[in-house]
């Protein structure tokens, strides 16, 4: 086991090194030149050849990458060049609030898409069935985008139950930036700030979780089916056990297995796909931070993030694997 | 990190039979989480001044949200340019004052940080008098030393506090060759040239004066905790996401009415408009103009609009094909239908492009929008004349915004002349990239003026040297003008020399006027006093909350 960790761990490296140059050189070509953003459209061809210089932009390609693996490694990204600020202290202190909506967001998707899936494979071909499928199809389909705005209109503007963006109400004074800000207020006892956080964090959660719902359910559904086509479930029924025994006790543990490495793949997108979300519901979490960052061509800090969700990705694939082998007694690690 | 360790032994006790299967997962489960939650939290414990992130209330008070659609990056006045709008705003005399500044809702100058000035009989020294008795948001005083170190660093490159960024210094201190504190409250600059042109510059943004003492403890970090002399103080920010600034108790012009002003950054026009319609903040920057009217409509709401010094044109490429050609330039000027774009785009809130100086200005002249009449069936005979058999272009313009809608109205208009132009939409990165190095051949920009000085466009756009990068464009008598009118007193000739320079630029038909929108504002009608300046600024001195 500790070998096979090790094997793992020795594999993360050559794929974080091929994430950040792929990263890197994707970036350092898309056009578009981060000194005259910095400088603006008045900027003379001479600040901006100093600026240049001073960013180390006119250095060749290789260079400048082999600098940025040179501080890569010893767990210096560099400066953000629009603010000055280390790339870390700045990729860091977003992820907090991204974390919040996702898991928040995973929740969502489990409490819905699990019962929709069980409920649709015990009732096959139901109208039940039908309507989840319906429900499924439109969770995947739907732009997150599109989405965001319709629920803002309707939650937001229209019927003015929900708070339409950002992360707290600026007028309560609790700093937006504040880790885990829903659970930090409970924790504090401040009911107040986590009542108006937790408002907050409704509609972008909803948002975010339309497709890992509609991914968990449809998971949910097919493996359970496939569960209860086995022969121990004949068996099982065959002992005299209740319809509900059989398919929590027997037919529900089998059929997690694909759909705890959807679960755990989904989440990682989560991380990712929180960017479209973020920036419409102004929620200060790294997909916002990524956005801003793309425009302002703001390579250092895209780079930071993107190491940051390929380390987040390889560690929720592993965490996967090692649950297989605690969940399956034939699967077996060395 | 050393979860694999912690990881691993669950996985040995879990097969030693010591941890029941569903142990391990929540076990496993916690890791997972907890390992990037950790870290993170001990990164963000690490920050300055967040040590121990308690959550408190606002006790009390008057809080004013105002949201911008632009991002907030840095706070240094003298870099803020670099990053856009989102900077600018919360410093432009809230923050940060200068020496001079625009009354509000208007351009005329008034003095700020100097009290007085003087400009000398050759024109070449400017003597001001800094206002006693002010001090800094960290207690240091201002006086002519404090001024002296602020424009020292961005005339200097040598100077420890020239940070990378300072884009307005070559605009603010174009003409200026030295500064030296002559007395204790006495400043003198000396110009190279006389121009008129330094007190209105002195109001700009980029001239704000920031605490010297702040400047020496912080360095390049000061652009994170800015230190004016404003009638807010700065207290917190999460950047691209909330400033907050609070009343500064000890402000010389009288503490303002407002006690906490929260700058909010919501990017998008439809969610900004829906926090607006419900309260979930006070002002809106910047509404779309097509909202105008259901602003307006809400009696909860108010539309503050006015004239925005902005000019939106078509420029040409006369250095390259085929705008080389004069015949084909006048073409399009007749072929765009103003008009069209006022009312599709701008909601008819725009008024028609005449020349380059926009209404409200020194020089605007309605008038020369009789010079190019919309007139699609001279501009077929202007095509013919041009000699060149179904002329096409590339048409360049930026994919945000309303752009790419004028981009389209254009192109239809071009169409019906039978000029073709294929539009290449191009993010702001890659648009300037193009346009520095020349090779557009027609694009779509607009100039919006830092002073409220016609010179801000007249010289930047049509003498500077990204006159000729751009548009291939030098007229030896317009540039002999435009450096005339920045040093000529008597206002009545500057009018005349803008004339002459606007009509050769108008007959060397280099770009089309386009036109010049208006800005709009949405306010909860319990904002009081608040003004929409021609030059963009958003200021929270004399606005209060009823």
């Amino acid at each position: 086991m500790g070998r096979y960790l090790l094997r793992r761990l020795a594999i993360a490296i050559p794929i974080l090194f091929g994430v950040s140059a792929i990263a890197f050189f994707m970036l350092h070509t898309a056009g578009g030149d981060p000194a005259v953003l910095k400088l603006g459209a008045r900027a003379t061809p001479e600040a901006l050849a100093k600026l240049r210089h001073e960013m180390g932009l006119d250095r060749p390609l290789l260079v400048q990458y082999a600098d940025f693996l040179a501080g890569a490694v010893r767990g210096n990204l560099g400066l953000s060049y629009r603010s000055n600020t280390p790339v870390t202290q700045e990729v860091l202190s977003r992820f907090p609030a991204t974390i919040e909506l996702a898991v928040t967001a995973m929740a969502l998707a489990l409490l819905v898409g699990g019962p929709l899936g069980i409920l649709a494979a015990m009732r096959r071909r139901s109208v039940v069935d039908y309507l989840s499928s319906v429900g499924v199809l439109i969770g995947i389909s739907v732009p997150t985008f599109w989405l965001g705005m319709i629920f803002i209109i309707v939650f937001g503007l229209w019927l003015g139950w929900l708070p339409i963006s950002g992360r707290i109400n600026p007028r309560l004074g609790a700093d937006p930036s504040t880790p885990f800000l829903t659970v930090a207020a409970v924790w504090q006892g401040n009911w107040v700030v986590a009542a108006d956080a937790a408002r907050h964090l409704i509609l972008p959660a909803l948002t975010l979780a339309a497709w890992p719902a509609a991914i968990v359910a449809r998971m949910t559904r097919a493996s359970l089916i496939e569960a209860m086509g086995q022969d121990y479930i004949r068996t099982a029924r065959g002992k005299g056990l209740s319809q509900g025994a059989v398919l929590m006790r027997h037919a529900f543990r089998n059929a997690l297995l694909p759909v705890l490495t959807a679960i755990g793949l989904e989440f990682g997108t989560l991380l990712g796909g929180a960017v479209v979300t973020e920036t419409i519901f102004s929620w200060p979490g790294l997909g916002q931070l990524t956005v801003a960052a793309i425009s302002a061509r703001d390579y250092q800090i895209v780079q930071g993030v993107v190491l940051l969700l390929a380390v987040v990705f390889l560690t929720l694939n592993l965490l996967v694997d090692l649950l297989y082998a605690a969940l399956d007694p034939r699967i077996r690690y060395a | 990190m050393d979860d694999s360790r912690t990881l691993n032994s669950l996985v040995r006790r879990l097969h030693a039979g010591a941890l029941s299967r569903r142990a391990f997962l929540t076990r496993a489960a916690q890791i997972g989480l907890a390992a990037p939650i950790a870290s993170a939290l001990a990164a963000v414990a690490a920050r300055p001044g967040s040590a121990a992130p308690s959550i408190a209330l606002q006790n009390g008070g008057t809080t004013l949200v105002v949201a911008i659609p632009q991002a907030t990056v840095q706070l240094d006045p003298a870099v803020a340019g670099s990053n856009g709008y989102g900077d600018v705003l919360p410093l432009w005399d809230n923050i940060t004052e200068g020496l001079t500044r625009f009354k509000p809702g208007s351009i005329e100058l008034e003095p700020a940080l100097a009290a007085s000035w003087d400009t000398s009989e050759d024109g070449l020294q400017v003597v001001f008098q800094i206002r006693p008795n002010v001090s800094f948001h960290d207690g240091s005083p201002l006086d002519a030393k404090a001024v002296a170190v602020n424009f020292q660093r961005q005339i200097d490159e040598n100077n420890p506090f020239h940070f990378p960024g300072m884009t307005y210094a070559d605009i603010v201190f174009a003409d200026v060759e030295k500064v030296a504190a002559t007395g204790d409250l006495e400043l003198t600059v000396t110009l190279s040239r006389p121009t008129i042109l330094l007190p209105g510059n002195l109001a700009i943004f980029a001239a704000g004066i920031v605490s010297p003492t702040a400047l020496q403890n912080e360095g390049e970090n000061f652009g994170q905790q800015p230190i004016g002399t404003g009638p807010f103080k700065f207290q917190s920010w999460t950047k691209d996401v909330e400033l907050v600034m609070v009343a500064n108790d000890g402000y010389w012009g009288g503490r303002p009415a407002l006690d906490r002003v929260v700058w909010r950054t919501i990017a998008d026009d439809t969610v900004r408009l829906s926090e607006l319609k419900t309260g979930g903040i006070d002002v809106a920057n910047q509404i779309d103009l097509k909202d105008a009217d259901s602003v307006e409509q809400d009696a909860a709401l108010q539309l503050l609009t006015g004239p925005f010094l902005n000019m939106q044109f078509l420029a040409f490429n006369e250095a390259i094909a085929p705008f080389d050609n004069l015949a084909l330039r006048q073409a399009v000027q007749h072929a765009v239908n103003k008009q069209n774009i006022a009312d599709a785009a701008f909601f008819g809130r725009y008024t028609l492009g005449a020349g380059p100086i926009a209404p409200t200005l020194l020089g605007y002249d309605a008038g020369l929008a009789e010079v190019y009449p919309y007139d699609p069936e001279k501009a077929k005979a202007l095509v013919a004349e041009s000699g060149l058999a179904n002329p096409s272009f590339e048409l360049t313009n930026r994919t945000n915004s309303f752009w790419p809608l004028l981009g389209q109205l254009i192109q239809a208009d071009l169409a019906a002349v039978g000029i073709t132009a294929t539009i290449n939409g191009l993010e702001d990165a890659e648009f300037f990239d193009l346009l520095n190095a020349g090779q557009a051949q027609a694009f779509l920009n607009d100039w919006t003026w830092d002073n409220g000085d016609p010179d801000n466009v007249m010289f930047s756009l049509f003498t500077a040297p990204r006159a000729q990068t751009r548009m291939g464009y030098k007229h030896d008598r317009v540039n002999e003008l435009n450096v005339a009118a920045q040093q000529e007193r008597d206002p009545d000739q500057r009018v005349k020399m803008y004339a002459e320079a606007q009509k050769l630029i108008l007959d060397d038909a280099i770009m089309v006027i386009l036109g010049y929108p208006q800005r709009a504002i949405g306010a909860a009608a319990t904002v009081q006093n608040l003004q929409v300046s021609p030059v963009a600024d958003l200021t929270f001195r004399e606005v209060s909350l009823t």
